[in-house]
């Protein structure tokens, strides 16, 4: 989102979701945006989401590690992510390990914020907690139930530039759910869940849902403006394709889309909109 | 800002302190906040409340995966 639409639109969504708890005055700085939108965070999910940090924080405390990864608890048939499972990652728990990834992001943090200042003042104010998980399954994740954290499972073949993509793409998911509240892209959720109506992921490359395609696509199109506007081209990349072939997926995602019956139906103004500026984004010179 | 093997090399990579980070956005964030009309206020936070209420966004789980 900050890539495709840049730094502005990202703050009004984070401004837009935090109005409730805006000072008297408005909103004037970076503290008392974070401060009202950790308030209303706290309203809707658990309090222990949030941080007192004006910066994101990371979690290396095995307890409120094990309470966050518990927030990840879905049954959905793609990500099954059980209690049980969670129980037998815990008892892999591995401190050098954990360290090993708690240094890496911090690298990376650093990185984003001297490569990209403006992107790694995004990253502090939206993102709140960044823990450490042994759950074999993934590299790391997201979930809607708890905005403003981050699961992050990275292992020793990421290199900094691998780590840099990551918080790039779990920032999009982050600012994608606030951006789904605010301003909804769907008419009828309950539409969505009908295997009618799945795309093709642009990330995965499989049916998925559609509002999970939708992630993927912008997911795609984030790490491609990243690499081709300041991050520059991996050699190789542990996590996302080579550019040429990202390009591809996401336009073959858009097509798989628009291959829905009906698919104009199933999204509200918004989606549409941005599905037309992911066209012609995925349209424009140095996509190809 | 890669070599062959992938790592980013970059001499301004250096440890910026966070404080610098934190007030870099305070002068978009005053702007933006300004130029939000009641309307789109309004709207947003009917939206938002809609979302709540149906529980939408209560199943939103993204895991990455390493590239396959």
């Amino acid at each position: 989102v900050f890539h495709f639409r840049g730094l502005h639109r990202s703050l009004e969504t984070i401004l837009l979701f935090s109005q409730q708890y805006w000072p008297a005055a408005g909103v004037r700085s970076h503290h008392e945006l974070k401060t009202a939108y950790n308030k209303h965070l706290a309203t809707i999910q658990p309090g222990f989401t949030t941080t007192q940090l004006p910066r994101v924080e990371m979690v290396t405390d095995e307890d409120l590690a094990e309470k966050l990864a518990h927030l990840y608890e879905d049954e959905d048939d793609e990500n099954l992510l059980t209690e049980e499972m969670l129980r037998k990652a815990k008892e892999k728990h591995d401190g050098p390990e954990i360290a090993f990834q708690r240094k890496l992001l911090e690298d990376t943090l650093i990185a984003l914020r001297t490569g990209n200042p403006r992107l790694g003042a995004l990253f502090d104010l939206a993102i709140n907690r960044l823990f450490f998980f042994p759950f074999e399954a993934a590299a790391g994740g997201s979930h809607s139930r708890c905005i403003g954290v981050i699961w992050a499972n990275p292992d020793r073949s990421w290199t900094l530039p691998d780590a840099m993509e990551f918080c790039i793409h779990e920032l999009t998911h982050n600012l994608f759910f606030l951006e789904e509240m605010v301003n909804p892209l769907y008419r009828d959720f309950l539409a969505l869940q009908a295997p009618e109506n799945f795309a093709i992921s642009a990330i995965r490359r499989s049916p998925r849902r559609l509002d999970l395609v939708v992630h993927s696509l912008f997911v795609g199109i984030e790490i491609l403006l990243a690499r081709s506007r300041w991050l520059g081209q991996p050699a190789t990349s542990v996590l996302h394709p080579s550019s040429s072939k990202l390009a591809q997926d996401c336009r073959a995602t858009l097509r798989s889309i628009q291959a829905i019956p009906d698919w104009q139906s199933l999204f509200l103004p918004n989606g549409l909109a941005l599905l037309e500026e992911a066209t012609q984004v995925l349209e424009s010179a140095g996509m190809s | 800002m890669h070599d062959e093997a992938g790592n980013l090399h970059d001499e301004k990579l250096e440890n910026r302190p966070a404080a610098d980070v934190e007030n870099l956005l305070d002068a978009d964030i005053e702007t933006v906040a300004a130029g939000l009309n009641k309307p789109q206020r309004d709207q947003a936070a009917q939206n938002q409340a809609g979302q709540l209420r149906s529980g939408g966004m209560q199943s939103r789980l993204v895991l990455l995966r390493p590239n396959s």
